[in-house]
């Protein structure tokens, strides 16, 4: 139990750092899309993990890695400066996000 | 950097309680998305009020480190977007249904839970000004 907790903690600060680097690396909100297409597919490929697998993986480290309220806060602040680019940003990340976790899942079997 | 594992820490912690807790994976995305979008709304306009008009997501290395591990950390890891888009196609896969109901209430609401955010934390600044 400890253990398991102490993993918890250690992969989500992992997938917490990677998406604040990626988030400063790129320009925005280039990170988030990647981030989030990245971590889609790797929860998708790792369906058949159950159990704390599942958790430390899936819950803990992809969880973390992705973000759906800094893509809701990028298309409202993207919207009020420029819409063709939030409604590109909406789209990409809705069709990718989907074919990316439909890849995983293809790849998991 | 202690703010920003905190934050996401406790952040990824609150959503697999929310998981435990709740037996529909539907609800519990639906809670932990609106929930931590209408934070990050919060937080993002607070002490921004007139002066700066630069989008929180154009400048994340100037944040405070408070700042920080409420929004990137705290609302970053209590959301997620993998856990919903997996949710989504495997729903559509197994034929169980519902995905398109998801995914727009996901939307929709997210996207209010940003704007009221923020209408709530311009409030909270100029009541504390």
């Amino acid at each position: 139990m400890i253990l398991a907790t102490v993993g918890f903690a250690a992969v989500a600060g992992t997938g917490t750092l990677i998406r604040w680097a990626a988030a400063g690396r790129f320009t925005p909100p280039l990170g988030t899309l990647l981030v989030n297409l990245a971590g889609t597919f790797a929860l998708g490929a790792s369906a058949q993990l159950d159990g704390l697998g599942a958790t430390l993986v899936g819950t803990a480290g992809l969880g973390a890695l992705t973000t759906f309220s800094t893509v809701m806060l990028e298309l409202v602040e993207l919207w009020t400066l420029d819409r063709r680019r939030a409604l590109a940003y909406g789209s990409l990340t809705a069709t990718g996000g989907l074919m990316a976790a439909w890849l995983g899942l293809v790849v998991a079997g | 950097m202690p703010f920003l594992l905190v934050g996401g820490i406790s952040g990824a912690g609150v959503r697999w309680a929310v998981g435990e807790l709740l037996s529909s994976p539907a609800a519990s995305l639906l809670a932990v998305n609106t929930v931590g979008s209408l934070i990050l709304g919060i937080v993002t306009v607070l002490g921004h009020s007139e002066r700066d008009d630069t989008p929180e997501f154009s400048s994340p290395s100037h944040v405070n480190p408070i700042r920080l591990g409420l929004t990137v950390g705290f609302c970053g890891g209590l959301t997620t977007f993998s856990g919903l888009a997996v949710e989504l196609v495997s729903r559509w896969r197994d034929g169980t249904g519902g995905a398109s109901a998801l995914a727009g209430a996901s939307i929709v609401v997210g996207l209010a839970a940003i704007v009221l955010g923020r209408s709530l934390g311009r409030r909270l600044d100029w009541v504390a000004s």
